[in-house]
């Protein structure tokens, strides 16, 4: 058993969990924040995307014990409030999700995109960088345009607060 | 069983001209100069779906029906609750079964819950399979409305002193037409819980069930056109336009329906090029996780080119004939046939993977 000390949507938590145990596992069963998925428990499918101190990571493939001292950001530390974040905002008005299984760590890997490209995403970009994400549901042709139209918005967001 | 209406020359029109099919040659000669084999292929197909009539599936062996239940609840707030037998996983029910609601009343949308799924609380139903959500389930709200609409201009009829055939309901409201007098649906619905003043022999309340069977299938009919360049070196297909134009009858969400069929088409992509269930010779399953079955990805596909043209199915209320199978119907062959017409053959197994492309394509030269 390992202490584990993470700051995880803004807020220090701590707890003890076996060596064994995954960072998404821990982040939903010792800390209740079941938004992140267990797709396939194995890195292949995305479901479980978060920040981990500003990066993308899959936090299936992740010990627990390694994040420590970390900070993280999950699906559930996106919104401001009752306002969603653009990425957010532009799914829901895109139709960008289904089911909704793949949607979390879809929007987390596509926050982590946007912020890697201030020059701006194209198609063939986002479709390339979105490979670790599966999605059966939509085709992928409503999260592309989510995400081309979410980080339209982001990079006018940015614009603005350099002004 | 017929097939009942479609206009068929409609989808392939607007696919051939999305398409942009007269091009292709043009498109072909370009590819053929970057190495690249370029082929288009189409497919028209119709479905039966809209799952189904009964006593049909009855004679086929099935040992249910496959009819669709439905309340609707109108809460003395003037509040309405749909409990459908439809389950909805990413199909949008919600919003869509909520919209029906929403066009019938003009009472506001957030209004409306949908209730699904929830044994406790509905009644058995059916579920969501064979294009069934929208022509059958929704087909079993709209008969429970029906009852609702018939009872609620009763007492709104007798609250406004008027004929129950002069009531019309708009803007979530009951008016008495050609004039100004109007109850308000709250208020109706209050009046109808309260039962202060409901018309003689009436009993309390305002919450109805229905059950709706289907006359007959539907017929959802749809022209698929895709166009591929092959890299003979390699094998590699790229999908580069891929168009679906459907004829789904009457629609009540036009961005789900899109959405359904997106899903659809990369499924059949994912079948005609890349998905396939390998075993050794011992039984040992090769493709045992995603690093080995090949699911799609975004990378792996385009966007889409969809449209729909809407002849209103005659077999049921609102005139839906149902979309969720399409896109995996319609696509495979088109992609099959785009790679054919690429490499000069008649046939090639799915999934067309690169290795079996690319041993077609060295098949043709010997």
């Amino acid at each position: 058993m390992s202490d584990i000390s993470l700051t995880v949507n803004g807020k220090r938590v701590s707890g003890t969990a076996e060596d064994r145990t995954l960072l998404v596992h821990f982040l939903r069963e010792n800390l209740g924040l079941t938004g992140t998925h267990v797709g396939c428990d194995t890195s292949q499918c995305g479901a479980c995307v978060i920040h981990v101190d500003g990066k993308a990571v899959k936090s299936c493939t992740m010990l627990a014990v390694q994040a420590s001292g970390s900070t993280i950001v999950t699906i559930e530390g996106l919104a401001d409030g009752a306002d969603l974040h653009p990425m957010q905002a532009a799914f829901k008005e895109h139709h960008g999700l289904q089911c909704g299984f793949c949607t979390p760590g879809m929007i987390m890997t596509a926050t982590d995109m946007v912020n890697r490209h201030p020059e701006g995403l194209d198609e063939a970009t986002v479709r390339a960088e979105l490979e670790g994400n599966i999605c059966r549901c939509t085709g992928y042709h409503n999260i592309v345009k989510a995400i081309l139209a979410a980080s339209e918005t982001m990079s006018k967001g940015k614009a603005r607060q350099a002004a | 069983m017929n097939y009942d209406a479609g206009d068929y020359a409609a989808s392939l029109d607007a696919a051939m001209a999305a398409a942009d099919y007269a091009g292709f040659a043009e498109r072909k000669a370009a590819a053929a100069k970057k190495g690249k084999l370029r082929g288009i292929g189409m497919s028209n197909y119709i479905e039966a779906c809209g799952l189904a009539p009964s006593a049909a599936v009855g004679s086929l062996g099935a040992g249910v029906g496959l009819w669709e239940s439905a309340e609707v609840r109108v809460n003395a707030a003037g509040t309405i609750e749909v409990l459908t037998g439809s389950h909805s996983h990413g199909q949008g029910h919600e919003t869509t079964f909520a919209q029906l609601v929403n066009q019938r009343f003009g009472v506001p949308i957030d209004s409306v819950s949908i209730v699904h799924g929830d044994t406790d609380k509905v009644q058995m139903g059916m579920g969501t399979y064979g294009s069934r959500s929208g022509a059958v389930g929704m087909s079993a709200v709209a008969k429970a409305l029906d009852k609702v609409e018939a009872k609620a201009k009763k007492i709104a009829a007798h609250l406004l002193e008027a004929d129950e055939g002069d009531i019309v309901i708009e803007d979530g409201a009951l008016k008495v037409t050609g004039t100004d007098r109007q109850v308000p649906w709250f208020q109706m619905a209050l009046a109808a819980y309260t039962a202060h003043n409901l018309p003689g022999g009436m009993e309390p309340g305002l919450k109805e069930t229905s059950f709706y069977d289907p006359s007959n299938f539907t017929f959802p009919a749809g022209c698929y056109v895709c166009e591929v360049e092959i890299d003979p070196e390699t094998g590699v297909t790229e999908i580069v336009q891929f168009v679906a134009a459907d004829d789904f009858g009457n629609i009540i969400n036009p961005m789900i329906v899109e959405g359904q069929v997106h899903g659809g088409v990369a499924q059949g992509i994912g079948q005609a090029l890349l998905e396939g269930t390998r075993y050794d010779a011992s039984g040992q399953l090769l493709t045992a996780s995603y690093m080995d079955y090949t699911m799609p990805r975004a990378d792996d596909l385009p966007s889409f080119k969809v449209s729909t043209s809407n002849t209103p199915c005659p077999g049921n209320p609102l005139g839906i004939k149902g979309c969720g199978e399409a896109g995996a119907i319609g696509s495979p062959p088109a992609v099959i046939n785009a790679i054919t017409d690429a490499i000069g053959i008649t046939d090639i197994a799915m999934p067309a993977s690169p290795s079996t492309v690319w041993a077609a394509i060295r098949a043709t030269k010997h």
